[in-house]
């Protein structure tokens, strides 16, 4: 006989009372969360999964959810128990019933949870990738990188709005030394699932102008306890124990350390402690430079009188040599002087023995001398005669003698 | 441009030369005389210029 159907609520129902009556106690399930979700009317929702051993492939699925007077008090314990709060990909022990509901389905609703499952799977994961990494070889790489002598430009991971970025910035810049920091914010997301890939991509924009930057400083935000869960993971580690920079990590968890603290090259607690740590490294160099000053300036100061002293000797060794100099260029002068005035009388003289000379000579050509001797010129009509042609009978001619004048008529 | 006191030098050389080599006639003497007695005082006044100069410069590091 054919039975009258069902309705979808009366099928819906019989489910229900079947799993009531099937799970009349709650159960402790052990699980890996995927989604975890707080709504704004304080429920917490949440989806378990299982992956399979050996393929990862997800076996089993399922819905569930804190009710806001019970999220509360579970929130409060798992987060002081671990310092963490509950998230997406951790695997937990809670406790449930199992619920049906004619709209909603099927659920898991959570009445407890152990903390220290979780504790513990955390620590085994830590111990795994940690032994992985050694494996590698690759654990201590950052630690062995040397720190740069001048740590003064410094990439930052963090988030924009973080009080530690805030705190960081103002810790290095009100430094009472006076040092100066070039200081260059590359934002993360710094909790939740995406920390890995987000931390990561920093990194690599950091490595794309390596040579701008001494060191890099992840930090993350202020005193609330929040999740430090993404930190662990094996992607990221290997990254920052191969990354060719020096990482200072301030992540800030006052209860244990994450992976990237046990691998990075130096670990503080906070972003504060960062600075401090920076400042603290710049300090020492700076009183190195100062040594180097002083002995530079003693250096200086030793060099400058040396050549004080060499040219003191200069100086008085220089009008010495002019005055030597000096003398023998007037005695250059005098003597020029001398041979120009020798010089002058010499030409002097020569014209004047010149002169005496015609002088003498015109003397001795002078009649007057040969007439003293007794000879006689005889002129007539005022001419001159050599010639005894040159005169007539009865001529009356001038005969010049030494002394005086005559007349006499010329007879044939 | 003023010369310099190699030049003068060796221009006073020059003419002291030619006065002793007798090349000079007598018209062109009394133009050599001055420019010769030029030439000396002006050799002189360098030398001793150049001696007050090189003191001076040598004080001043020591005020």
């Amino acid at each position: 006989m054919l039975m009258k159907p069902l309705t979808l609520y009366e099928l819906n129902h019989l489910v229900r009372k079947t799993i009531n009556n099937g799970f009349y106690e709650t159960v402790w399930l052990q699980s890996e969360l995927i989604d975890v979700r707080q709504n704004s009317n304080g429920h917490c929702y949440l989806e378990f999964i299982q992956k399979s051993n050996d393929s990862g492939t997800i076996i089993a699925k399922a819905k569930g959810q804190v009710w806001a007077n019970n999220w509360k008090i579970i929130q409060q314990y798992f987060e002081k128990e671990t310092g963490m709060t509950l998230s997406a990909g951790m695997l937990v022990m809670v406790e449930v019933e199992v619920t049906f509901s004619e709209i909603y389905g099927y659920s898991l609703s959570v009445v407890d949870i152990n903390p220290t499952f979780t504790l513990g799977d955390i620590a085994r994961r830590r111990r795994e990738i940690i032994m992985k990494l050694k494996e590698e070889g690759v654990a201590d790489m950052n630690k062995e990188l040397p720190l740069p002598t001048l740590l003064q430009n410094i990439a930052v991971i963090s988030t924009e709005t973080a009080a530690g970025w805030g705190d960081f910035r103002n810790q290095l810049s009100s430094n009472k030394y006076g040092l100066k920091f070039n200081v260059q914010l590359f934002p993360a997301i710094m909790q939740g699932e995406n920390v890995e890939p987000s931390i990561i991509q920093a990194l690599n924009t950091i490595a794309t102008d390596i040579s701008k930057w001494d060191a890099v400083v992840i930090i993350r935000g202020g005193g609330a306890t929040s999740d430090l869960y993404g930190f662990d993971s094996l992607l990221l580690a290997e990254n920052i124990a191969q990354f060719p920079l020096p990482i200072i990590t301030g992540i800030g968890h006052e209860r244990d350390d994450t992976i990237i603290d046990l691998i990075s090259h130096t670990r503080v607690k906070t972003p504060t402690a960062a600075a401090e740590f920076i400042i603290h490294h710049q300090l020492e160099n700076l009183n190195d430079v100062k040594l180097l000053e002083e002995r530079l300036m003693n250096a200086v100061y030793i060099n400058i009188n040396k050549e004080k002293i060499r040219i003191d000797r200069y100086i008085n060794k220089i009008p010495t040599l002019f005055h030597s100099y000096k003398t023998k260029e007037e005695n250059k002068l005098n003597l020029l002087q001398i041979r120009y005035k020798t010089g002058l009388q010499n030409i002097i003289v020569n014209h004047k023995h010149k002169i005496a000379l015609l002088e003498t000579k015109l003397q001795s050509n002078d009649p007057i001398h040969v007439m003293k001797l007794g000879y006689s010129i005889i002129r007539h009509n005022g001419k001159a005669i050599n010639d005894v042609s040159q005169l007539e009978e009865n001529d009356i001619v001038d005969i010049h003698m030494a002394k005086g004048t005559t007349k006499a008529k010329v007879i044939k | 441009m003023e010369q310099t006191y190699e030049q003068a030098i060796n221009k006073l050389e020059q003419i002291v030369q030619k006065i002793e080599s007798g090349e000079m006639n007598v018209d062109d003497l009394a133009q050599n005389i001055k420019e010769a007695q030029q030439l000396i005082k002006f050799c002189k006044e360098k030398l001793i210029k150049v001696e007050e100069d090189i003191q001076n410069v040598l004080q001043e590091p020591q005020q």
